[in-house]
């Protein structure tokens, strides 16, 4: 491994800053005493944190977003499965154009999804968004959960598999008890994905909120129109949860499983 | 036996699954639910690219279409972000390609933290992301807070709200989908090949230029593709840091189809959107092919 | 385990045949393994052995029949087949406890899991596992893995048992420690073993019977020492053990023997023939090095003598490896035990090549392909 020379290490380091210094100035300007966006914050105050409990669409769209992502992912995990199981066991007529068909809505722009969505429900008569985007969401986490599902059963050799079932273990059987609980990483990175992707999405969601919002439509609306620091505190309250999440994800699974 | 025979068993070389033999209906009912959510998103652009081709009475028609390919209005948001992609990418890919760069040669701690931080990027939603890049730049941000504060300026420097600013969040947001790719491709070179270069005669910046970029070319025509491909279809960072002032292509169909309502238009600049993506997307791929062809 | 399990079953294959895209993997194997026997299954990589062993486990489709016991394995799955088998790559679920392992096709058989637990650990005791069950089967050696999926294997009281080249993956003297192992196990417990192997010293010592197989046959089933002395075809002479040959025509040939003359180096007499070689027949013949003697000077059979000169020898302690050119420069190689040495016989030596008739094995070569690369 030859090291990097200083020229990549500067570029790097600026870049590192370019990304981390916005965090840190959301961080930072959300426990400001006024209501100005002042960084670095004017004495220290936890009142935007609890104006957002006070502005109700914040733990309602919250409560919304992650019941549709808890949802995708559930669902994405199961499909995704079966789909992954056919794709990497199965030889097929019309494997590839299948296994294409599945991964097509990482292509298509959100915009176009969202529009195309908002059409299809309105022809179909589904005026729910708690329907709408949950197929949305759907639509959008199943690409990555076969993805990772598909590498993860590639590499299990197959002759666990194979010792399951000669001692007894009927393919069924074999699966759920053999190579499910080895491929847990991957099932979990595939899990993260999901959740991750519905929870934040926006473009294509905003098509859909008709009666029900998301949480980052609603922070979008919100920094629209006022300014004082109640986005900063729940973006802070945001970027907790997803350092949480990788932090966990590099504990159990190690983050070569989540980036490749 | 003819469920365990179809699908397959153990390679003997590499132990790997073989796909089975192909008969019974099992991966076709596997595969039941997928279709239907794949269907479901096939049956989404089919609707919309058909009500684009209806006029406004419904009958069959391409005015939706001719409306947004000769009307100037609209074919400046198709041009504006296809520029702004155009210039954007290659200035992603200079602070990327360091930064996988980086990440390949160095030590795990050092590896972890940059792959940490980018992961935390990659999973914030961009409209905090968006947001921040704001509390940074904008007129009340740091940046020109600090300016003012030290007497270098005595009036904000609008760095957002224009065109400018969009870049700067087009270039900044999307580094993790450039960084990825490359870093996926660079830290497979072994470095016995740059040993080997050195030994040679080569000494850095030779040995970067002829043995390791064009090695990991793959790895930059994927963060590029992805990259153009979000700086196109943009649409939440235009839409916070362009403050209005620098609409792209995705706000403009958000606009026909939510404010003024006219949803076969929408439809059309979805479409043409659309079919802008496939296109390059198919270039790309017949480029790839050729030069793999030519390889040969 | 301290009696028999059950009634070992003999295995039969009847026109068994499987192909896979164009290529025939198995072609008409038909023959019987009796019951508790040992039979290594052996031959050149592609030639079917795996494939054979894989469709008695029922993971390869294949026409034809295989009976276990008296029982037809057609329609019935895997899983259901009472069969033990050990894989090359031990195949030990690595989130189980050895315990979890050995007992995983009791559990799968509904076996309670208060009579699992002995089960368990009489198993692992006739491995020499004794007190390994808590440990994690991802954490144990090679040798420790393969012996775990053999207690897994046998525990379960099997029809027959499998084996996927056990050996292959261990070093050499863990090898020669298992091969001892496993047959002293397989005499204890009486198990049919069918074994793949592409190591002949395996296969010679392990196995009561060998099957050669080449692209999808069975060139020649027996015991060992009849294998390797009385080879059925020039291939199988050549695959097991060394070999020195030479073509030859015949020249004269009556019921117990055929004169064979090798041209440029003399008269040879052959009477180890399989099928009778008839005047005038192309033949190649076989010799194996430790059947050849050597000898200075002095009279001897021209029929059975063939000159030659020692280009190199090694000492090998059992006995001495000699390199000889013969007359027409070919090279042959001989293995004289010690006493042989002191005849003075050295680098350079002019010697006679005597064989004995019943140690020249000949084949005529219309009957058969020629191997020889």
């Amino acid at each position: 491994m030859n090291r990097a020379g200083w020229l990549p290490w500067t570029i790097t380091g600026f870049t590192v800053l370019c990304m981390v210094v916005p965090m840190i100035v959301i961080i930072g300007t959300s426990f400001n005493s006024g209501s100005e966006m002042a960084f670095p914050p004017v004495g220290f105050s936890l009142n935007w944190y609890a104006n957002i409990f006070q502005r109700e669409q914040f733990p309602r769209s919250f409560q919304f977003s992650l019941l549709l992502a808890v949802f995708s992912t559930l669902v994405s995990l199961t499909v995704g499965m079966l789909c992954a199981v056919a794709l990497s066991r199965y030889r097929f007529f019309g494997k590839n154009a299948v296994a294409a068909a599945i991964n097509s809505p990482l292509i298509v722009p959100q915009v176009v999804l969202g529009m195309g969505f908002l059409v299809l429900l309105a022809q179909i008569g589904i005026v729910s968004s708690l329907i709408g985007l949950a197929l949305l969401h759907l639509v959008l986490t199943l690409p990555y959960t076969v993805r990772v599902l598909v590498a993860s059963l590639a590499r299990f050799p197959a002759s666990l598999e194979e010792a399951a079932v000669i001692h007894g273990a009927n393919r069924f059987v074999a699966f759920v008890r053999v190579t499910m609980p080895c491929i847990k990483p991957g099932i979990v990175s595939a899990a993260i994905f999901a959740f991750v992707t519905s929870f934040d999405n926006f473009t294509a969601s905003q098509f859909l909120t008709w009666d029900r919002t998301t949480l980052p439509i609603e922070i979008y609306a919100y920094a629209t129109l006022e300014t004082d620091p109640t986005v900063c505190a729940i973006s802070t309250l945001l970027i907790i949860m997803t350092t949480g999440i990788v932090v966990l994800a590099e504990r159990w699974i190690g983050l070569e499983t989540v980036t490749g | 036996m003819s469920l365990v025979a179809s699908a397959g068993g153990a390679d003997r070389r590499t132990g790997r699954w073989r796909g089975g033999a192909g008969r019974g209906a099992t991966p076709y009912l596997l595969l039941v639910p997928g279709a239907l959510v794949v269907a479901t998103f096939l049956g989404s652009l089919v609707v919309a690219g058909s009500i684009s081709l209806r006029d406004a009475n419904g009958a069959l028609s391409l005015v939706q279409y001719k409306r947004f390919f000769t009307d100037p209005f609209y074919l400046d948001f198709l041009w504006r972000s296809l520029r702004i992609a155009v210039y954007s990418t290659p200035i992603t890919l200079l602070l990327g390609y360091p930064y996988a760069y980086v990440m390949a040669r160095s030590a795990p701690p050092a590896r972890l933290a940059l792959t940490l931080i980018l992961v935390i990027q990659l999973f914030t939603s961009d409209v905090v992301r968006a947001y921040a890049l704001i509390l940074v730049f904008g007129n009340n941000g740091i940046v020109n807070r600090a300016l003012l504060g030290l007497g270098l300026i005595d009036r904000p420097i609008p760095l957002l709200f224009h065109e400018a600013g969009v870049a700067l969040g087009l270039i900044l947001v999307p580094l993790p989908f450039m960084i990825f790719p490359i870093y996926s491709v660079l830290k497979n070179i072994e470095s016995n090949l740059e040993t080997a270069a050195a030994s040679l005669g080569a000494n850095r910046s030779r040995t970067f230029l002829y043995v390791t970029l064009p090695l990991s070319l793959p790895g930059i025509l994927a963060g590029v593709v992805l990259v153009f491909l979000f700086d196109l279809t943009a649409y939440v960072i235009p839409g916070m840091l362009g403050g209005g002032y620098f609409n792209m292509i995705a706000n403009a169909v958000f606009e026909q189809a939510m404010a003024v309502l006219d949803k076969r238009f929408a439809a059309a600049i979805s479409m043409s959107l659309l079919l802008v993506t496939l296109a390059l997307l198919y270039l790309i791929h017949a480029i790839g092919a050729r030069s793999r062809r030519a390889e040969r | 385990m301290s009696e028999k399990p059950i009634t070992p079953q003999a295995v039969r294959f009847d026109r068994v045949t499987a192909r896979y895209r164009e290529v025939t993997a198995l072609e008409e194997i038909s023959f019987t393994v009796p019951a508790g026997e040992i039979l290594a299954l052996l031959g050149p990589s592609g030639c079917g052995k795996s494939t054979l062993l894989r469709a008695i486990a029922g993971f390869v489709p294949h026409s034809g029949d295989i009976y276990v016991g008296d029982r037809s394995t057609a329609g019935i799955p895997s899983h259901r087949r009472n069969i033990g088998m050990v894989f090359q790559d031990y195949a030990l679920f690595p989130h189980m406890t050895v315990a979890d392992n050995v007992g995983f096709g009791l559990k799968m058989r509904r076996v309670s899991r208060s009579a699992i637990g002995p089960l368990v650990s009489e198993a692992l005791g006739l491995v020499g596992l004794a007190g390994f069950e808590s440990r994690m089967a991802r954490q144990l050696s090679g040798g420790q893995q393969q012996r775990v999926a053999l207690a897994r294997a046998l525990v379960i009281k099997p029809a027959i048992l499998l084996l996927d080249e056990p050996l292959s993956a261990l070093d050499k003297k863990l090898r020669e420690e298992m091969r001892f192992e496993l047959k002293r196990i397989q005499r204890l417990t009486g198990v049919t073993t069918i074994f793949v192997t592409h190591d002949q010293d395996e296969a010679l010592g392990l196995a009561d019977r060998l099957a050669l197989m080449r692209r999808g046959t069975v060139l020649q089933i027996g015991r060992p020492e009849d294998v390797y002395r009385r080879p059925a075809t020039p291939f199988v002479a050549e695959f097991l053990g060394a070999v020195n040959s030479r073509k030859a025509i015949c020249r004269s040939a009556d019921a117990a023997s055929s004169l064979l003359e090798v041209p440029g180096l003399g008269f040879l007499r052959a009477a180890a023939s399989p099928a009778p070689i008839q005047v005038g027949d192309e033949a190649r013949f076989f010799v194996r090095p430790e059947r050849i003697a050597l000898v200075r000077h002095g009279t001897h059979d021209t029929q059975c003598a063939l000159s030659a000169t020692v280009t190199a020898q090694i000492y090998l302690g059992r006995h001495k490896e000699v390199t000889l050119r013969l007359a027409d420069g070919s090279n042959w190689t001989a293995n004289v035990s010690d006493e042989a040495t002191d005849t003075g016989i050295d680098v350079g030596s002019e010697v006679t090549v005597v064989v004995e008739p019943r140690d020249v094995l000949a084949f005529a070569e219309r009957d058969f392909e020629r191997t020889l690369q």
